[in-house]
């Protein structure tokens, strides 16, 4: 077995600390963390971490069941790439009198389908959501122009199974003992 | 937004509320404890705690509070406590150093499952991160070792909090969960109600038995030829040591048992095969690698049992049946996993299997039996040594008691030989720690026991280095005159590290020489009746006045200075590489 790339999404109450509560789980086997997004879900008061790592399946599995158990964990799920929809985005901060000297730095965000979200008289802000390797490949175009500054985020990413969250916890709690 | 998730009020159980209008938080903290039929507390006051020490003032006829002489003796007692009674025991420390020296005894009660509510002092809330005095986060700190934690910043939250923490420190797989309050939450006032906690909507702490996994797991069992049961603390934890007898004895299968699962099964038992492990038995070791089915029940496969996991049990099916879904396939691979509480799963199987008796597969134990006895146990006993040995003392405790004691040990060569000799016949018995393997932990959890079963004789068996790391506590035993008996055996060494040293690092003995202060002396500054056994012929005599003495006892032995404890998984080799010397 080798190594692959998962993608895990967490679903917790909104509570402080639990941040901390599920990164241990990662630090204690020690598995780097590629990228972590938390964001509130369609339900009020219920957040999802997206967190994505590598590692074996069977490790991560065991790391899987490791955060169900937290206490303040709704639950938790692990996908590989072809079992989810996902998306990053990525700030590119560029001079703004790269638009002047030259044209293809516009045709470059032209292709790239980037887009720009500020001009400010020293500098302007591009922007390109796409996966990891499609902000890549930009940022390798727009490298010998010049970037002040670049920033990517984590994956979002969304479960292609139509299953929705609720019918788990029904599920959960229909083979459950509370007392 | 959905009504998603909305915990269901109906079919909820009728439950008590107390309430009393403009309390404090720290009145609160009090009634709430009572509220969970709290009748006692270990603790240390200090700063940041003293309101809730204040109204422990007011309530000291409803809730008794026993002053330890440091912190971590109060974590030991509280779990030495819940041990014996099968319910949370409650510790309380102040903030900063106070709450740091619990941390200990919540790894110890986090890896084995032990519930214990701890509440700490914090400083007052608009003090929070500035490094005021006294200032730890101890909600970072304690973390990844508790089963839940949470700040209280405001009086309103203390009930609820206190609750939630019962509940999830008592259901499920148990364990440790901490509340730390700042002081301004402990003077607020508020009008205080309290209600159970019966569910968090978040958390889902016993699953039902799947019965198609107890039907295939009965049909393993019906064609099994060598099974084996190994029993842990998952029998003890959901009170199925009657149900775990019944399936056993329908069964006809073998039982072993764990470190923590010790008492859980009368040793005397004929079904009874012995203990597992690094110096468990010869039998149920060697046997673990000739069975075809592996029945674990509430056991979570510790390299300390298994030795290396490639070498283990490969030639068997194995059915795990256990609370806690992150322990299925961690370490073991099961063939059927049975996820639900011990009890539950044993009364399952039990009216699903047929009546079977194995009795050239119980033969072949008791013939591995009587091999370790030749090469072992008859020598561990034989008085033909200098001084007594380890396993001389234990045995005879062991029978003047008829096994019927509550023993606590501390972590070494004398926990292991007590566990391997101590012949327990009843429930609740073995209080050891296992896990965290905490030296120092054996005294103040003893006192927690005595105090949890005032009515049982409580034994405390402790090394010589172990005791010296948590024997301030002496001071409860003497405040409060709790009849603990207290055996120290003394071969002024770290023996098992020292064992160590001889068997793996070419007797190299490196820091394990003990210059030891007199034990008997120290005893009697704490107005502890003592006396110290050097001679075989005064051990018998020594016990019985110790045994018999109503009051606390200290116990000094002088035991054999270089015995190693047999037989012994080395670290690291398989269950079959057991060495018997």
């Amino acid at each position: 077995m080798s190594a692959k790339r998962f993608t895990i999404s967490v679903f917790t109450e909104n509570t402080i600390g639990l941040l901390h509560r599920v990164t241990t789980v990662f630090t204690r086997r020690k598995i780097n963390i590629e990228s972590l997004t938390v964001s509130e879900t369609e339900t009020q008061g219920v957040s999802r971490f997206t967190i994505v790592v590598i590692g074996l399946e069977d490790k991560i599995a065991q790391v899987v069941k490791q955060i169900e158990k937290q206490v303040e964990v709704l639950k938790c799920f692990f996908y590989e790439d072809d079992q989810i929809v996902y998306q990053e985005l990525a700030l590119y901060k560029m001079p703004t009198k790269v638009f002047a000297n030259s044209e293809s730095v516009e045709d470059i965000i032209r292709e790239s389908n980037a887009r720009v979200l500020a001009i400010e008289p020293e500098f302007i802000v591009i922007e390109k959501t796409g996966r990891e390797h499609e902000t890549q490949a930009l940022f390798e175009k727009l490298q010998p122009f010049g970037i002040l500054s670049f920033v990517r985020s984590g994956r979002v990413a969304i479960a292609k199974p139509m299953k929705r969250l609720q019918t788990h916890l029904d599920e959960l709690e229909s083979v459950s003992l509370f007392e | 937004m959905e009504t998603l998730l909305q915990e269901k009020i109906a079919g909820k159980k009728q439950v008590q509320v107390s309430q009393k209008l403009n309390v404090t938080g720290a009145e609160a903290v009090v009634l709430s404890l009572l509220a969970e039929g709290v009748e006692c507390v270990f603790g240390y006051p200090g700063g940041a705690i003293m309101p809730v020490y204040d109204a422990f003032y007011h309530y000291q006829e409803q809730l008794k509070h026993y002053l330890v002489r440091h912190e971590q003796g109060a974590i030991h007692a509280a779990q030495g406590y819940a041990r014996v009674q099968g319910r949370a025991g409650v510790a309380i420390a102040t903030s900063g150093p106070g709450a740091t020296n619990l941390i200990t005894g919540i790894a110890d009660a986090m890896i084995d499952s032990t519930p214990v509510v701890c509440i700490t002092g914090q400083v007052a809330k608009h003090l929070l991160g500035t490094d005021a005095f006294q200032e730890v986060d101890v909600i970072s700190v304690s973390l990844p070792i508790t089963k839940w934690n949470f700040q209280v910043t405001r009086a309103e939250e203390i009930p609820s909090v206190i609750a939630k923490a019962f509940y999830i420190a008592q259901s499920g797989r148990p364990g440790p969960v901490l509340i730390d309050i700042t002081k301004n939450a402990q003077n607020e006032r508020f009008d205080f109600s309290y209600e159970k906690c019966t569910k968090i909507r978040s958390y889902f702490p016993r699953r039902k038995a799947d019965m198609s996994a107890v039907e295939a797991a009965a049909q393993l069992i019906d064609k099994a030829k060598k099974p084996l049961m190994l029993v842990g603390q998952g029998v003890i934890l959901s009170k199925a040591e009657k149900e775990l007898k019944e399936f056993a004895e329908k069964s006809g299968i073998p039982v072993a048992s764990t470190l923590l699962g010790l008492s859980a099964f009368s040793t005397k038992h004929p079904l009874y095969v012995g203990y597992l492990g690094m110096h468990g038995n010869y039998g149920p070791n060697i046997k673990t690698n000739e069975c075809d089915v592996l029945l674990a029940v509430g056991m979570r496969f510790d390299d300390r049992v298994t030795g290396d996991l490639n070498k283990y049990a490969k030639q068997a099916k194995v059915i795990h049946i256990e609370i806690d879904p992150a322990e299925v396939d961690k370490n073991v691979k099961a063939t059927v996993a049975i996820v639900s509480d011990a009890k539950e799963a044993l009364v399952a199987l039990t009216e699903k299997i047929t009546a079977k008796s194995y009795p050239e597969w119980l033969q072949e134990f008791a013939d591995a039996d009587r091999m370790e006895y030749e090469k072992v146990v008859s020598k561990d006993f034989a008085p033909n040594t200098e001084k007594i040995k380890m396993a001389e003392v234990i045995k005879m405790l062991s029978d003047k008691t008829k096994g019927t004691s509550i023993v606590a040990t501390d972590v070494g060569q004398h926990q292991m030989t007590t566990t391997r000799y101590y012949q327990f016949t009843e429930i609740d018995s073995n209080i050891t720690s296992g896990g965290a393997g905490t030296m120092g932990f054996c005294l103040p959890a003893a006192i927690g026991a005595k105090v949890g079963r005032p009515d049982r004789q409580v034994v405390a068996i402790i090394g010589d280095g172990g005791f010296q790391m948590t024997m301030q506590e002496l001071g409860v035993i003497m405040q409060y005159k709790i009849a603990v008996k207290v055996i120290i055996l003394n071969n002024n060494f770290l023996g098992m590290v020292r064992q160590w040293q001889q068997l793996f690092f070419d007797n190299r003995y490196s820091s394990v020489d003990m210059q030891n202060p007199n034990f008997i002396k120290l005893a009697e500054a704490f107005d502890i009746k003592a006396q110290k056994v050097e001679k075989r012929e005064d051990l018998s005599k020594a016990l019985d006045a110790m045994l018999d003495s109503p009051e606390a006892y200290f116990l000094e032995v002088c035991v054999e200075k270089e015995t190693n404890v047999f037989p012994m998984v080395p670290a690291g080799a398989g269950v079959a590489e057991i060495r018997l010397e």
